[in-house]
């Protein structure tokens, strides 16, 4: 187990190093932020106090050494356009978009479970082929469409929910939190459900897939024959070994709706990092575009570590510390 | 053994609507079951075998279906219960098991816990009195250290091994009938002795009575009491097993015994049944064994009843074997 942490922790280290460098190089590949930064009308001098102030007259290697060492004490460089640090400014927008993520998938494991459940188990009935076809619809229609739609629907229409920004919001421990308020969470309804939908489609597949896996095998067939309540046979039997590869793509999931809420943030106005980046890429931010992409990469890491742990507690043939692993 | 018979099936009939048509998997099948008694069940793979034990839980699946017979236990009419007064039943008072041990537990549940899932389903019961029931139930089965295994899961343990913990899970509420599929067949042959003794102890101690489903006549020989033949979804012959070992009525019975290695001389060729087993989807008028029986003659044609050949044995032949004789 410790071994186990011990050698995830140098993997994620070696991964999130490497990554380091290709998301520099790959954001100072793209444009001149000084263009956008400063007065086209200045003069070369002012450009080039600019640019030097930034550090961006340096060769490439030069400002990635710096960046490195100024990360590794926690420094994620100063943000070009709001002069503030990029790692502050990025924690001070991760609550919003962690609050979006977590209902989303909350919503996706309550509904797409159960629903991938039925699916599976009655799958000849006519509820269980809507919820099949169903699931086609939420895998085929982009996001932002259904983003639209959900603000004319319920929004604009309806006018049952709001459409714009976080609403009322909490604060606990210094960190603004909208779920707390009733006015936030009906601000968080409409964009946590556009978000949501692709994956409850999703784990509806998912489960509904592994139910019918499961379901002809002998362990089931012998806690039938030994007279195990049907319902308990699901809640048991069936469920835990269906949840084993569902935690993975739960994790996975969970993970790109932070880094890729981008869409959602924009069209509902959610001021999370999503919203964030596009703006610092608009920008040519470079600092706000690198810490993201850095936090996001350790996000990935860790999660894959929580998942690998989840493993070993939902399969016991599943041994952690492996060197193979 | 007590006369009354514990198990009573009569003509049960077993069809799986398929698509190429109606298949006929159990036709016709009647026995009964005395406590404490082992009835085998022999035959060829596809003779019905699974489906007769299955028909007999209640537990074929669509698009099989029961379509007549009856089957009787204790007084109850099984085949007259609902889904939910079956269910009452199985692990209780029928229980079943299986043949591959490696896949009949539940691989990530651990084994006290697949235990308190029995036990639950008819009676209530802690787990803490659950691991207790366990544990003794494991040792009966010839499990060292049952309370060490109590934590371990299936994947832990060896073939033999689960498959004790298997049958010691299906006697734990105490059933008065087994159903065991091939529980053996899995399992290589030092240990599968090992477990056939197991199996005949407990059932003559705890006077329960086993259907115990075989391909393998060696194994009836040294097992079991009494012996059903199966072909074509029927039972071809009934009886006591020393009797039907040395004097078979049926042909189908003489050809089973007589491809047997152990008993064939030194270096003679094996014998072997000419032709395959016919489909049940399409199963020869008549006796269903004529197409490939060497004394079929015209009156094969119309089906045999399962008459009486001897004292307590049956054979479904217009033509049964010499009594007492050896020509076959
Ligand atoms: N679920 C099923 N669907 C269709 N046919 C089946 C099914 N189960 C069994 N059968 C048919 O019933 C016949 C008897 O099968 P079975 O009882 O499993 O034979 P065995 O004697 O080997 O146990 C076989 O011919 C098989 O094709
Ligand atoms: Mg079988």
């Amino acid at each position: 187990m410790i071994a186990f942490l011990i050698q995830r922790l140098l993997q994620g280290a070696a991964v999130v190093a490497a990554m380091s460098l290709i998301v520099f190089i790959g954001v100072y590949a793209i444009g001149d932020p000084v263009e956008i930064l400063i007065n086209p009308d200045a003069d070369q001098a002012t450009r080039e106090a600019v640019t030097q102030m930034l550090g961006l007259d340096q060769p490439l290697w030069v400002q990635y050494w710096r960046f490195v060492q100024a990360a590794l004490q926690g420094d994620l460089g100063t943000s070009f356009v709001f002069n503030i640090p990029a790692g502050e400014l990025i924690l001070e927008r991760m609550p919003a978009t962690l609050e979006l993520a977590v209902t989303a998938t909350l919503m996706a494991i309550l509904i797409g479970i159960p629903l991938g459940l039925i699916a599976g188990l009655d799958q000849e009935r006519w509820y269980a082929k809507s919820i099949l076809a169903g699931s086609i619809l939420g895998f085929s229609l982009p996001t932002f469409w259904v983003g639209l739609i959900l603000i004319l629907t319920f929004g604009v229409w309806l006018n049952w929910l709001p459409v714009f920004g976080r609403g009322e919001t909490v604060s606990v421990f210094g960190i603004e939190w909208s779920f707390l308020t009733l006015d936030g969470l009906a601000h968080l309804v409409l964009p946590a459900t556009n978000l949501a939908l692709f994956k409850i489609a999703l784990f509806i597949r998912l489960t509904r897939a592994g139910v019918r896996e499961v379901l002809p095998q002998d362990f089931i067939r012998y806690a039938n024959a030994m007279g195990i309540h049907p319902a308990r046979v699901v809640s048991r039997h069936v469920l835990k070994n269906i949840m084993i590869p569902l935690v993975t793509v739960i994790g996975i999931e969970f993970g790109s709706v932070v880094a890729f809420a981008v869409v959602t943030e924009s069209i509902f106005n959610w001021p999370g990092m999503g919203k964030l980046i596009i703006e610092s890429i608009n920008r040519l931010d470079r600092p706000v575009i690198v810490a993201y992409l850095m936090v996001i990469v350790v996000m990935f890491v860790i999660i894959n570590v929580v998942v690998d742990l989840l493993y070993a507690v939902l399969d016991p043939r599943v041994r952690l510390g492996g060197s193979n692993r | 053994m007590s006369a009354v018979p514990v198990l009573d099936v009569s003509s049960l009939t077993t069809v799986f609507e398929l698509k190429a048509g109606a298949a006929r998997s159990v036709n016709d099948v009647s026995f009964s079951l005395r406590r404490g008694e082992i009835l085998g069940i022999v035959g060829e793979s596809g003779s019905g075998k699974s489906v007769t034990g299955l028909s007999i839980m209640g537990l074929v699946a669509p698009p099989g279906r029961v379509v007549s017979g009856e089957v009787r236990m204790n007084g109850t009419v099984l085949t007259g219960l609902d889904e939910a007064q079956l269910r009452k039943k199985r692990g209780r008072d029928i229980a079943m098991i299986f043949q591959d041990p490696m896949t009949t537990l539940n691989p990530v549940l651990t084994i006290a816990r697949q235990f308190y899932e029995v036990l639950r389903a008819h009676r209530p019961v802690t787990m803490r009195e659950a691991r207790e029931i366990a544990a003794a139930a494991m040792a009966e089965v010839g499990i060292s250290a049952p309370r060490e295994r109590l934590d371990a899961y299936p994947h832990q343990l060896s073939g033999g091994m689960r498959q004790r913990v298997c049958i010691a899970i299906s006697l734990v509420n105490e059933p008065s009938v087994i159903i065991a599929d091939e529980p053996t067949t899995a399992l290589d042959v030092t240990i599968q002795a090992q477990i056939l003794a197991m199996i005949q102890r407990i059932v003559r101690e705890r006077q329960v009575a086993m259907i115990f489903i075989t391909h393998d006549l060696s194994v009836v020989a040294g097992l079991c009491d009494r012996v059903g033949v199966m072909y074509g979804g029927r039972i071809v012959e009934l009886g006591p097993v020393d009797e039907i070992l040395a004097d078979p009525a049926h042909p189908y019975t003489v050809g089973l015994l007589a491809s047997i290695p152990g008993d064939a001389p030194a270096r003679s060729r094996l014998f072997q049944i000419p032709g395959t087993q016919p489909s049940p989807l399409d199963l020869p008028s008549g006796c269903s064994f004529r197409t490939r029986c060497t004394k079929a003659a015209a009156l094969c044609e119309t089906a045999p009843p399962f008459a009486p050949v001897a004292d307590g044995r049956q054979a479904r032949c217009h033509f049964p074997q010499n009594r007492g004789g050896h020509d076959a």
